[in-house]
């Protein structure tokens, strides 16, 4: 389910996408293939397809789908990964390549008339144990001569667990709630700043259905606090060094009610080597403290009313390192690619459960984009 | 099979084939062309296959193989003479002839159409003469789905160790074998997505196969996939058997797993003092036995608690 956070990403670039470029989208097809691996045995291959079409001067309309080919252990070996090499059974049938596979289509509109932007959609995901849904809204209105924008997003999904292994949960929902106020301004003609504030309200079944705390005299599945609140500040600038290098950067602190904060860092060099070729480095940091009821491993006591073992509750940095890659052909279509490597800190509730000191993981993109 | 580790993972013979291996990439695939050859060689669903030919062949000539093909057809055999029969590669006459079991055709047959192709299961009319196999009786059909995935893995096992590997887990859809590490392979519940228990391995060789009724069906699992060639029919004395044994010889634990469905409880501790191997049955009322564990050299076997 943890890969819903990928969806997410992607529709959110997706939303920044279309909110930068609105006034100038032309009628594109975009097509690639995106993949994640980890050292956790979860492998992901993404086929992906976008489509936008404007239907008259003001309006576009947009669909997406991505479908997630997923391979993991924790799917295939029955929860926990780390503990489990190879599942002995009966033939079956026929048994798949991938463990899971996740259709994820996404619709839109976006209406732009120079000083208001409004886009809006849907988007459904289908899993073997998840079903996510939701609607988002984005609304931008320029001002001072277009130096300046105002925003605002609003995203609400209603998601529904359907555990494997027969596990019943206290309750099926994860329903999750996402505003965002934000300002671009352009301070020169080679700088641009956006601050952005969120605020994110979650309710229902919030910790997985399969992770466990296993002590000698205890066996609990995760249990987590129904709601989370959550905030989150960021700056994001884009600075044009020279006519061919530019600088992207971002700070987010995020804090929430089970007192995880967070701290965000991202920086990207662009570097034009031609008329049709850039390159350039990224790297991100991230670091953030443990939630306010997870314990350390094996200190749980039988009576708790909250059990934690995954490492996403605990105080943990991490690293990424990647090379993105745009290619211009004559013709105008563009081919897009990257590269990322992920690495955390040791954490002993990763050792605990996946049986390696960290999570290491490479994610890659590539795509091929064309007007028409 | 992740980025990260040395493994590979495909599908063959319409399952999941897993190589995990301290050998290089080139190795892993060089195993995996393999897989793929013997599938094309023992594929019942390909009628350019020898399997095949052989079958169609059958009452009428022998069909030359060579001697890496002859291998499989004589350990079949030999399977089904130790068992006198519990075990018969000739099974595909009801397997793959009536209820055409793995196909779109796949129907309940009639209890007149049992009776009769019951007659064409004989492994005393497969015949092997030096580089030939032949079928006595027109309409007999070999069907090696209870010894190929297993034999494969041992193949593969083999082929790993001539490369140098010092540690591997094979898995061909649930057949595994391993060695030279400590694994925990755990043992799928018939009666949930969840598994049962965990065997967890030493670094010593040692192999698994299941046999059960919970996956492959026609209508319900009465019609289960694994007949009992003396009646045409179906056991039900388990769900589940698994069978375990130290060593490297997954194609006898592969027809072990079929004879002990056969095979009703009070016969589990011959069967297994007979092949040297280690059961857990699970039947239906969800008790489980567990057979000639002390012969086994293993960490232990972790139920599930949860």
């Amino acid at each position: 389910m943890s890969l819903k956070y990928l969806l997410i990403s992607f529709m959110s670039l997706l939303l920044l996408e279309v909110s930068t470029l609105a006034s100038s989208i032309k009628d594109s097809v975009s097509f690639g293939v995106n993949s994640y691996n980890d050292n956790a045995d979860v492998q992901v291959y993404s086929p992906t397809l976008a489509l936008f079409k404007k239907v008259s001067h003001e309006w576009m309309v947009g669909f997406s789908m991505r479908i997630d080919a997923i391979s993991a252990a924790s799917i295939r070996n029955g929860a926990n990964a780390g503990h489990v090499d190879a599942v002995t059974a009966a033939s079956s049938t026929e048994d798949a390549l991938y463990d899971d596979i996740r259709y994820a289509p996404t619709v839109m509109a976006t209406y732009d008339d120079g000083e208001n932007m409004l886009s809006f959609g849907a988007y459904y995901s289908s899993e073997i144990d998840y079903i996510g849904k939701a609607v988002f809204m984005n609304y931008v209105r320029q001002l001072n001569e277009q130096n300046t924008a105002i925003g605002i997003g609003i995203a609400q999904s209603f998601d529904t667990w359907n555990p494997v292994y027969d596990r019943e949960l206290p309750k099926d929902n994860r329903n999750e709630t996402k505003i965002d106020f934000s300002v671009n301004q352009l301070i020169s003609p080679t700088f641009s700043m956006q601050a952005i504030y969120s605020y994110m309200y979650s309710e229902g079944f919030l910790s997985s259905p399969y992770h466990y705390v296993l002590q000698d005299n205890i066996a609990k599945f995760e249990n987590y606090p129904d709601t989370r609140v959550g905030h989150a500040f960021a700056l994001k600038g884009v600075y044009l060094l020279d006519s061919a290098n530019a600088m992207n950067f971002s700070y987010r602190y995020y804090f929430d009610d089970w007192d995880i904060s967070s701290h965000t860092v991202n920086i990207e060099e662009l570097h034009d080597f031609s008329s049709k070729f850039t390159s350039g480095i990224r790297f991100r940091y991230y670091t953030q403290t443990k939630s306010n009821f997870v314990q350390d491993i094996g200190s749980y006591q039988v009576n708790d009313a909250y059990f934690a073992t995954d490492y996403r509750m605990s105080a943990f940095d991490s690293y990424t390192i990647g090379i993105p890659f745009i290619y211009r052909l004559d013709s105008g279509d563009k081919v897009t690619a990257s590269i990322d490597y992920y690495q955390t800190t040791d954490n002993e509730y990763i050792q605990s459960w996946y049986g390696v000191n960290n999570i290491t993981a490479v994610f890659t993109t590539l795509s091929y984009e064309f007007d028409f | 099979m992740s980025f990260f580790e040395n493994g590979i993972k495909a599908k063959v013979m319409s399952t999941q084939l897993i190589i995990e291996a301290n050998v290089s990439k080139k190795t892993l695939f060089e195993a995996l062309e393999w897989s793929k050859k013997f599938e094309a060689t023992f594929s019942a669903y390909n009628e350019e296959s020898l399997l095949c030919k052989v079958n169609q062949n059958a009452g009428l000539k022998p069909i030359i193989c060579s001697d890496e093909e002859l291998e499989l057809f004589t350990k079949a055999l030999d399977m089904a003479e130790a068992s006198d029969g519990v075990f018969d590669p000739t099974v595909g006459a009801l397997s793959q002839g009536l209820y055409g079991f793995g196909k779109k055709s796949a129907k309940i047959p009639t209890y007149k159409e049992l009776q009769s192709a019951r007659k064409l299961v004989n492994y005393k009319n497969l015949i092997i003469n030096h580089k030939e196999v032949y079928l006595k009786e027109k309409g007999m059909k070999l069907d090696f789905g209870g010894i190929g995935k297993g034999y494969v893995a041992d193949k593969i096992i083999n082929y790993l160790q001539t490369k140098g590997a010092t540690k591997a887990l094979v898995n061909v859809g649930g057949e595994i074998a391993t060695f030279g590490k400590r694994y925990n392979i755990a043992l799928k519940d018939p009666y949930s997505k969840g598994n049962l228990a965990i065997v967890k391995t030493l670094q010593s060789p040692l192999c698994i196969s299941t046999s059960g009724d919970y996956e492959r069906f026609i209508a319900s699992k009465k019609n289960h996939h694994i007949l009992d060639n003396k009646t045409a029919k179906q056991n039900h004395y388990y769900s589940s058997v698994t069978i375990i044994q130290n060593g490297i010889d997954c194609t006898l634990l592969d027809a072990v797993a079929t004879i002990v469905f056969n095979t009703s409880q009070e016969f589990l501790k011959d069967i297994s003092q007979k092949y040297g191997v280690a059961i857990i049955a699970v039947v239906e009322s969800g008790e489980i036995y567990f057979e000639n564990f002390k012969s086994l050299n293993i960490e232990g076997v972790e139920l599930f608690a949860l």
